[in-house]
C-alpha cells in the first residue's frame, strides 16, 4: 500500500466499536435463530408427514394452536413459552426414527448452547447501554437487588441445559453424537463459568460505584459554548466542528460518585498524587525537553504537585500555542483571561467529573491527562492508577470523538503512564478523550475530555 | 476453526451452522459498514443496512453458490447495495457509459500523487462527499472497503476493466475537485 492510498484510507468513517459491534451481532442473531428455527419445522414438515403429526399433536396438547408452537420455537429459556418448545422436543425425539433420533440430540444440544448464548450477549448490551439516560432514574434504580434474582434464574437454566445435554448424550447410541453432545456441554460449562465470573465482577463494582451516569448531559452544554464563542472569533465556518449538543452518548459514561464527591475532591486528589499516579517527576523532565518557550514552564509547573490548591482539575492544556484559554487550563494560571472567566466557571463540573477516587475499584482511575502541543505535533500523557491499555480519540466535537474520531491510537501495552503522539493535525479546535481499560474488551473507563487548540506557524 | 476459508464458512452455514454465519460476519462488518456509511446519513442507519443484509444473507445462504471469494464478496456488497438503492433512491444512479471500456486507463501510483502533500483529511473527506455519485461509490469499495477491482464489478455489475476505468475517472475527478478548492 503506497502513501497516496494510505491517505485516501485514512478517510474512512470510524469502524464499529466492540459495543456497535455487540449491539449488531445480537440483533442480527436473534432475527436469523428465530428464523432458522421456524425454517427447519417449515422443512421438516413438508418432507415427513410423521413430523406434521407430532407438531400438531404438540399443538393440541397444549391447546394453543400452530400459533403457539411455532412461537414457542423461538422462546428462549428466558421466556414463558419456553416450556412447550421443550415439550415438543420431546414429542419430536419420541416419534422420530432412531437415525433421526442421533441428529435431533445434536440439533437440540446447539440450540440449548445458542440460547445461552443469546442470554449472555443479550445482558452484556443492557448492562452497558442504562436503560434510561436521565441521572436520577439511573441513581434510583441501579441497585444489586435488581440483578440477583435474574443471576439466580440464569443459573437455573445453565444447570438445566448442562443436564439435558447430559441425557441426550446418555440416551444416544451413536459415539460421533456422544463426542459432540459432550462438546456442547463443555461450551455450556465455560459460559456458564465466564457468566458467573462477570456476575462477581458486576456486584463487586455495584458495592463501591453505584450509577453510570451520561457525562454530558453537564459537558455538552459547556463544550457548545465554547465552540460558539470560537466560531464568532474565527468565523471559520469551514474548520468549525458542527456544533451539536451531546444528550445520551452512552460512550461517554462515568461512575456518578466521581459527580457528587466535589468537596473531598482535593484531598483524594493529593493523595492519588502522592502514590505517584500523575509521575509529576516525569512530567517535568518531559516538559524540560520540550520546552521552548517559558510559558510553557509556567503553565506546566502546576501538573506537579502545587494544583490542588485550587481545587483544580487534573486535566490540564500545557500548550504554548493554546490562543483561547481551554477550561482546563484555569488553575495555577494567574493571568486568567477575563474573556473566558464564565467559561471556566462553568466547566468547573469537569473537576468534579474527574475520575479520581480514594475508594478501592476494580475500574482503572485516569488522571494527570495533558495535551502539549508543538506545531501540528500533539502529545497526550496521562497516568492511570493500575497498568492498563488505553486508546486515545481525537475529535473536533465531544460527541464525535470517541464514536467517529478523526484519529485514533492505541496504548498496547500494559503500563501506568502514558504517553501518545500524533502529528500533522490541520489547525483547529479538538478534543482528546482517554478510554483506558484493564484488559482487551473489559470494562472501559472514560476520562474527561481535554481541549486543545492548533494553530498555524506562518 | 482456525483456518476457515470462505468456501467452507459458506458450506457449514449452507448445513445451518449459525457459527459459521458469526465467523463471515466478523470478517466482513467492518467493510460493509464503511460502504453503507458512505450513503447513510447517520451511523444508526449505516448499521441497520448491514443488520437487513446479513438477515438476508443467512435467509438465502441455500440461494449461494460458491465459485471464489471474490464473486462471493461482491455479492455481499451488491445485496447491501441493492438495500441502499431501494433506500435511498438516487437519482444520480444512472447507466454506464458505452466509451468507459476504451478509456485508457494510467499508471496507478501516478494516478495519486498528486495527493501526498495533501493531508487534511477533513476537506479531502468533504471534497469525497462532492464527487458525483459513482465516484465516490467506486472510491468508498476501493479505500474504505478494500474491494479488489474484481469484487468492484461483481458490486456494480460491470467488467473489470469497466471497473478500473471508473476508478480512474473517479480519481481524476477527486484531483479536479481538489484543485478547484485551491489546493495546489
Amino acid at each position: 500500500m503506497n502513501k497516496q492510498e494510505h491517505i485516501l484510507r485514512s478517510t474512512r468513517p470510524a469502524p464499529l466499536s466492540h459495543e456497535e459491534q455487540v449491539v449488531l451481532w445480537s440483533a442480527i442473531s436473534k432475527r436469523t435463530t428465530a428464523s432458522a428455527q421456524l425454517s427447519w419445522v417449515l422443512g421438516r414438515m413438508q418432507i415427513k408427514k410423521r413430523k406434521l403429526v407430532a407438531v400438531l399433536f404438540a399443538a393440541s396438547l397444549f391447546g394453543g394452536g400452530v400459533a403457539t408452537v411455532y412461537a414457542s420455537q423461538r422462546a428462549t429459556p428466558e421466556d414463558l413459552l419456553f416450556p412447550i418448545d421443550r415439550s415438543i422436543e420431546q414429542v419430536q425425539l419420541a416419534l422420530a426414527s432412531q437415525e433421526k433420533k442421533e441428529e435431533l440430540r445434536v440439533q437440540f444440544g446447539q440450540e440449548r448452547l445458542d440460547e445461552i448464548k443469546q442470554i449472555i450477549e443479550r445482558r452484556a448490551v443492557e448492562q452497558k447501554v442504562p436503560p434510561s439516560a436521565s441521572l436520577e432514574s439511573n441513581v434510583a434504580t441501579s441497585s444489586n437487588d435488581e440483578v440477583s434474582p435474574r443471576a439466580e434464574e440464569h443459573e437455573k437454566i445453565f444447570l438445566e441445559a448442562i443436564k439435558l445435554v447430559e441425557e441426550d448424550e446418555d440416551g444416544s447410541e451413536k459415539q460421533e453424537v456422544k463426542e459432540r453432545l459432550a462438546h456442547i456441554k463443555q461450551d455450556i460449562i465455560r459460559y456458564q463459568r465466564g457468566y458467573r465470573a462477570q456476575d462477581e465482577e458486576r456486584e463487586r463494582l455495584a458495592t463501591t460505584t453505584e450509577a453510570i451516569i451520561p457525562l454530558q448531559v453537564v459537558e455538552g452544554r459547556t463544550f457548545a459554548k465554547v465552540f460558539e464563542r470560537k466560531k464568532k472569533e474565527k468565523d471559520d465556518d469551514d474548520r468549525t466542528a458542527i456544533i451539536t449538543t451531546p444528550r445520551t452518548d452512552r460512550d461517554l459514561t462515568v461512575p456518578a460518585q466521581h459527580v457528587f464527591s466535589t468537596t473531598t475532591f482535593s484531598d483524594r486528589f493529593r493523595a492519588e498524587w502522592k502514590r505517584g499516579v500523575g509521575g509529576s517527576e516525569r512530567k517535568k523532565s518531559q516538559v524540560k525537553r520540550e520546552e521552548k518557550e517559558d510559558s510553557e514552564e509556567r503553565r506546566s509547573a502546576p501538573l506537579g504537585q502545587e494544583k490542588n490548591s485550587s481545587g483544580g482539575s487534573e486535566i490540564k492544556t500545557a500548550s504554548p500555542q493554546t490562543v483561547v484559554p481551554q477550561p482546563q487550563s484555569d488553575e495555577g494560571n494567574e493571568s486568567k483571561q477575563s474573556s473566558t472567566t464564565d467559561n471556566i466557571g462553568e466547566t468547573n463540573h469537569s473537576d468534579t467529573i474527574a475520575p479520581i477516587s480514594g475508594q478501592a475499584t476494580t475500574s482503572p482511575q485516569i488522571s494527570g491527562i495533558s495535551v502539549q502541543v508543538e506545531d501540528d505535533h500533539v502529545t497526550v500523557s496521562w497516568g492511570t492508577d493500575i497498568p492498563t491499555l488505553a486508546v486515545v480519540h481525537i475529535g473536533t466535537s465531544t460527541e464525535q470523538v470517541v464514536t467517529k474520531a478523526l484519529l485514533k491510537k492505541n496504548d498496547t501495552d500494559l503500563r501506568n503512564i502514558h504517553r501518545v503522539e500524533f502529528e500533522h493535525l490541520e489547525p483547529g479546535m479538538y478534543w482528546a478523550i482517554v478510554v483506558a481499560t484493564k484488559r482487551e474488551g473489559g470494562e472501559e473507563v472514560v476520562g474527561v475530555p481535554v481541549a486543545f487548540t492548533v494553530t498555524t506557524h506562518e | 476453526m482456525s483456518e476457515t476459508t470462505l468456501a467452507r464458512v459458506v458450506k457449514s452455514m449452507q448445513e445451518g451452522d449459525h457459527d459459521a454465519f458469526r465467523v463471515l460476519f466478523e470478517r466482513v462488518h467492518d467493510r460493509l459498514f464503511v460502504y453503507a456509511a458512505s450513503r447513510s446519513p447517520s451511523r444508526d442507519q449505516a448499521l441497520d443496512l448491514v443488520q437487513e443484509t446479513f438477515v438476508d444473507i443467512w435467509k438465502q445462504r441455500n440461494s449461494f453458490t460458491y465459485h471464489d471469494d471474490e464473486r462471493l464478496l461482491g455479492l455481499i456488497f451488491l445485496i447491501l447495495k441493492r438495500k441502499m438503492i431501494k433506500r435511498y433512491r438516487d437519482k444520480n444512479e444512472h447507466h454506464e457509459s458505452l466509451d468507459e471500456r476504451t478509456e485508457k486507463i494510467g499508471d496507478h501510483d501516478e494516478e495519486l500523487s498528486f495527493l501526498p502533500h495533501y493531508e487534511d483529511h477533513r476537506l479531502l473527506q468533504k471534497v469525497i462527499d462532492q464527487l458525483s455519485s459513482r465516484s465516490k461509490e467506486v472510491i468508498v469499495l476501493r479505500y474504505w472497503s478494500d474491494l479488489s477491482f474484481q469484487e468492484i464489478a461483481v458490486v456494480l455489475s460491470i467488467t473489470e476493466t469497466a471497473a478500473k476505468v471508473r476508478h480512474h475517472r473517479a480519481v481524476k475527478e477527486l484531483k479536479e475537485k481538489l484543485l478547484s478548492h485551491g489546493y495546489e
